[in-house]
């Protein structure tokens, strides 16, 4: 009796450190976005002489000047589609790959595991140019294809390798059970891990969901026709250094980012329900 | 599993959709130029579109031509090193078109020049700068200079008077300082360059044109007596807290013009561009512009720049077109005035350029376009690096010019230093070209 | 016979398409490129052979130095900090049964908004005139009101990492978050029916369940650590006075103002070498350990 209470004051302290933890970072995140929204409801002379707390005025037609002049419905459009394209082709070709160097015997498995750990060193600017040469000959250049191709390649060597870390962790047996019962690795890939993987296939998604609606030099260089610019160049056609509207630049920026919260939302909660609904039941 | 139907079907239309996007916009038949342009945000777009695009489809009907926004230097740069871009660049100036000159990457525009008689239409000092190894490269898109500010809400609030002299505003600074109010506005965190206009103005005002002409043309030094004074008055007065508030690396280039209109601030060093941002953000703010207070042997001197330089593009398939488009733009000149007149554009600097034309637009401005003539006609002229110093030289005075404020370089170093640049331009024949 | 041989090809038809996709778009033009870091070169043009000359001037280079010193100390903040804050935050909202997705998006969006409106608003929180210094200052904390967290070169470093970090440590959280939905929660089960404790079942449990992401999100960090470039461009660009300069801002530096991309490339050689070492020591080190994944 006495010891259980102890354990119960105990809990009660413990959930309250931890709560009290939660919420501090949850300010330490959450102030500073805040002010970028609040600042999107300023007039554009408040917002540069004072950047920071609440609006003297609120001003509520930057939203629709800055959604109309951004020309954010063709942007949302195209951001989605090449969004959408390269996350299925990164998740197919990660997935395999993943798989491969993760759960398979091979030769040069070491040599691919280094591979894509040294290629992440690599900074853009070392293949921008050559890619721009190559694809400008071939008449990609401006067209939604340059910038499938070039995002898929530059999220495959993370994502691959964030992908074997969690498949690694998935026991062996599970395949190979699978394997006795006559599939072939394909099979067992797909029926077997993919199930578990679920939600870290949902991680890399965001990820890269993430990378193609905020990469902006890329998408700059090559795109040049407004029809399908993406939501980044959008974006940054208002953040100039000189002479631009702060306050349309914090709308802009939080127009930006609202699709990728609810999509995480959304999504999330669907892959994390299908989760604890017991995909894992070895 | 339906869904997954739906999405894919929805996919693979949108992509054939896209490619078909494509095929129409190839099949389009009109010559198309492109000309590249500074981020602008959608007011400036606005009135571009009522001066530029406007007036060029007008006068090219037969050609589509597009102004493709950068907001740096980097996505031109690949695009024109990857054997694309636009077809008229607009660059940084003389010192930027250099690069481009040296790499073959823009066009000698001196047949072009001989064709459409661009010498007659320049001012000559601006005309002059835009030469690298004796060959013409690019065509001056503005004048502008390097001017202080005065709040004179500010200065009549308190009650003190405009300096004229540099003495005098030496014996101002301090009693601004008591009053609570930072004498000279200046930030440059956003954009650490922006200490170019400082050291411009004071090599210039301070140590004299003739000092710097002399250092350029190398018949003197740039860690001569002069210069070298003129630096350290401009660390001195950094450290004092006339500049900036010993802050300016934590104050954005934004911040500056807010200190400056919302009396923060009383003066602000700042180039003629600037007004144009505080008419249309500020316009309640009473403000006065003037050359820097003179030194007494120096005399009023106004630090002058052309704000751009507009090259042809090597890569360009219509260069003759481009060339028609760029003489076009700088002989239109009612479309010109008008822009300046209604949109707060900088002028060209060409000889026909008559104030006159400009009456009736706001007085403050108005005033500071005539600062800029007079200086021109009494060969007040001073030099800003981003025109007249080698590339090299302005990029190291940019990125090191904070070291001297934070006592991280000594003013000996910096000065003989920035000479070894000016040495091997000498060497290679790159010296900007002084009037 | 047949399945034997089948066997040896599929793990390559597995990897290839990932391996060929990256390779053609990013390796070999890069290397392409990093031949120009024996060239004098302003990223334009034509091209004049040096030989080695551009790595004798990084050995020389102060600025190299510092920077890579730079890169250390970011190094050392950003295996700790972020560390710390993901693991233990990953390790509550886990547990929790409400609230949980509005805690987790919540921490992860600082991860989605992009550097240049955050770094906006952060040198604004850091403006001495009207930032955190004027709450200091009412709160009567006079030192720190004076603090210009931007404009000292002895601090602007951490307050640029203490942004980056603020963006950061959500994404870390997130993935270990991800992992530990992954261990089996019959293992829990099992310590519970031991009789294990809260702190016992994190130590014999959770750990080792997502020992690989550990390990995995300590050598990104490392890696990452010395790639870094975002924030310090967009707040201080590698000012005042250099105090912030860091490998990448260097880089970009003299491949887009100074217009030495040879230069450049040459650094980028160095940085990816650094890269490359720091791999194979923590395999090295990984594998002493008995850690090598299987």
């Amino acid at each position: 009796m006495n010891r259980s209470v102890r354990r119960g004051v105990k809990y009660r302290i413990s959930s309250i450190i931890s709560y009290a933890y939660l919420i501090f970072m949850l300010l330490f995140a959450a102030i500073p976005l805040l002010q970028v929204f609040l600042n999107s409801f300023r007039s554009d002379r408040e917002v540069k002489t004072m950047p920071l707390g609440l609006p003297d005025e609120w001003v509520f037609n930057n939203w629709s000047e800055t959604w109309v002049v951004g020309g954010y419905a063709t942007a949302y459009f195209n951001s989605l589609l090449t969004a959408f394209v390269v996350i299925a082709i990164v998740l197919v070709v990660v997935g395999l790959g993943a798989y491969a160097i993760s759960k398979l015997q091979f030769k040069l498995r070491g040599f691919f595991t280094a591979y894509f750990f040294v290629a992440i060193s690599l900074p853009s600017f070392l293949y921008i140019v050559p890619d721009y040469f190559v694809m400008n000959k071939i008449g990609l250049v401006d067209t939604r294809w340059s910038l499938m191709i070039v995002y898929t390649a530059t999220q495959i060597p993370f994502n691959m390798l964030l992908l074997r870390t969690f498949l690694a962790g998935i026991p062996r047996e599970l395949e190979e059970a699978a394997k006795i019962d006559g599939c072939n690795e394909l099979n067992s890939l797909l029926k077997i891990t993919l199930p578990i993987a679920k939600p870290m296939f949902l991680t890399i998604a965001i990820l890269v969901f993430v990378h193609v609606w905020n990469e902006f030099l890329w998408s700059n260089t090559f795109i040049t026709s407004d029809e399908l610019k993406l939501v980044a160049t959008r974006f940054v056609k208002f953040t100039g250094e000189y002479g631009s509207n702060m306050a349309r630049i914090y709308t802009a920026s939080c127009i930006t980012i609202l699709p990728v919260i609810v999509l995480y939302l959304i999504f999330s909660r669907r892959f994390i329900e299908g989760m604890t609904s017991g995909s894992v039941k070895a | 599993m339906n869904k997954k139907r739906l999405l894919a079907l929805g996919l693979t239309g949108a992509m054939v959709l896209s490619s078909s996007a494509c095929f129409t916009s190839q099949a389009d038949e009109k010559q198309k130029l492109v000309i590249s342009c500074y981020l602008a945000d959608d007011k400036q777009v606005e009135v571009r579109q009522n001066y530029i695009d406007g007036p060029l489809a007008e006068a090219f009907p037969d050609v589509d031509i597009e102004i493709k926004m950068y907001n740096d230097r980097q996505s031109l740069q690949i695009e024109v090193a990857g054997g694309g871009g636009p077809d008229i660049l607009d660059l940084d100036g003389p010192t930027d078109v250099a690069e481009f000159a040296k790499a073959d990457r823009v066009l000698p525009l001196d047949d072009y020049a001989e064709q459409y008689g661009w010498a007659d239409i320049f001012y000559d000092w601006a005309y002059n700068s835009c030469f690298y190894n004796e060959k013409l490269y690019s065509l001056p898109t503005s004048f502008e200079g390097m001017v202080m500010y005065y709040n004179t809400d500010v200065f009549e609030a308190n009650g003190w008077e405009i300096p004229k002299t540099r003495a005098e505003l030496e014996e101002l600074m301090p009693v601004i300082q008591e009053a609570g109010i930072i004498p000279i506005s200046f930030g440059n965190s956003n954009y650490q360059g922006a200490v170019d206009w400082l050291y411009s103005t004071f090599t210039s005002c301070y140590g004299g044109p003739a000092a710097v002409k002399a250092a350029m043309e190398g018949t003197g030094k740039f860690t001569d007596d002069a210069i070298k004074a003129s630096i350290q008055t401009m660390v001195d007065w950094w450290k004092e807290g006339w500049i900036g508030d010993k802050a300016s690396q934590t104050i954005t280039n934004q911040d500056m013009v807010a200190f400056f209109a919302e009396g923060r601030a009383a003066m602000m060093i700042n180039g003629t561009w600037a007004s144009n941002e505080l008419l249309t953000v500020y316009p309640d703010c009473n403000w006065n512009s003037e050359m820097m207070p003179a030194d007494e042997e120096i005399g009023e001197i106004l630090p002058f720049a052309t704000g751009g330089g507009y090259a042809i593009n090597a890569n360009s398939e219509n260069a003759d077109l481009a060339a028609e488009v760029l003489n076009y733009l700088f002989t239109s000149m009612d479309r010109h005035y008008a822009s300046i007149n209604e949109a707060g554009y900088q002028p060209y600097p060409v000889k026909t350029f008559d104030l006159n034309r400009l009456e009736g637009m706001d007085a403050k401005l108005f005033d500071q376009y005539q600062l800029l003539m007079d200086a021109q006609t009494n060969n007040q002229i001073g030099y800003c690096s981003w025109t007249f110093y080698p590339s090299e030289m302005r990029v190291y005075m940019n990125e090191n010019t904070d070291s001297l404020f934070l006592d991280a370089l000594s003013v000996d170093d910096y000065l003989s230093n920035s000479q070894t640049y000016i040495d091997d331009a000498i060497a290679n024949g790159t010296v900007p070209v002084l009037p | 016979m047949k399945t034997v041989k089948k066997r040896h090809v599929v793990p390559y038809l597995f990897i290839l398409p990932a391996f060929i996709i990256h390779a053609c778009i990013v390796t070999i033009p890069s290397l392409s490129t990093l031949v120009m870091s024996m060239y004098d070169w302003n990223g334009m043009g034509n091209a004049t052979f040096i030989g080695l000359d551009n790595f004798k001037e990084i050995i020389q280079d102060p600025i190299v130095k510092l920077s890579l010193i730079h890169n250390i100390e970011w190094l050392l903040i950003f295996i700790t900090i972020p560390l710390i804050l993901g693991f233990s935050i990953a390790i509550i909202v886990s547990q929790l049964k409400r609230f949980q997705m509005f805690f987790r998006t919540v921490y992860f969006v600082p991860y989605v908004i992009s550097a240049a409106v955050a770094g906006r608003i952060w040198t604004a929180l850091m403006n001495p005139y009207y930032g955190v210094n004027q709450v200091f200052a009412k709160l009567g904390w006079e030192q720190l009101s004076k603090t210009l967290w931007l404009g000292n070169p002895k601090i602007a470093l951490f307050a640029v990492a203490f942004v980056d970090n603020w963006h950061w440590w959500g994404f870390i959280m997130v993935l270990f978050l991800g992992a530990l939905q992954q261990v089996d929660p019959t293992l829990y089960e099992a310590a519970r029916v031991d009789g294990a404790n809260r702190w016992q079942e994190l130590i014999h449990v959770s750990i080792p369940g997502i020992r690989q992401t550990i390990a995995f999100v300590l050598i990104m960090t490392i890696m990452w650590s010395f790639l870094t470039f975002d924030y310090v461009y967009v707040m201080t660009n590698g000012g005042p006075a250099n105090s912030t300069e860091i490998m990448a801002t260097y880089i970009y530096k003299n491949a887009f103002v100074k217009y030495r991309a040879g230069y450049a490339n040459a650094i980028c050689v160095i940085q990816s070498g650094i890269c490359i070492l720091l791999y194979f020591f923590q395999k090295y080190v990984s594998k002493k350990g008995g850690m090598e994944d299987e």
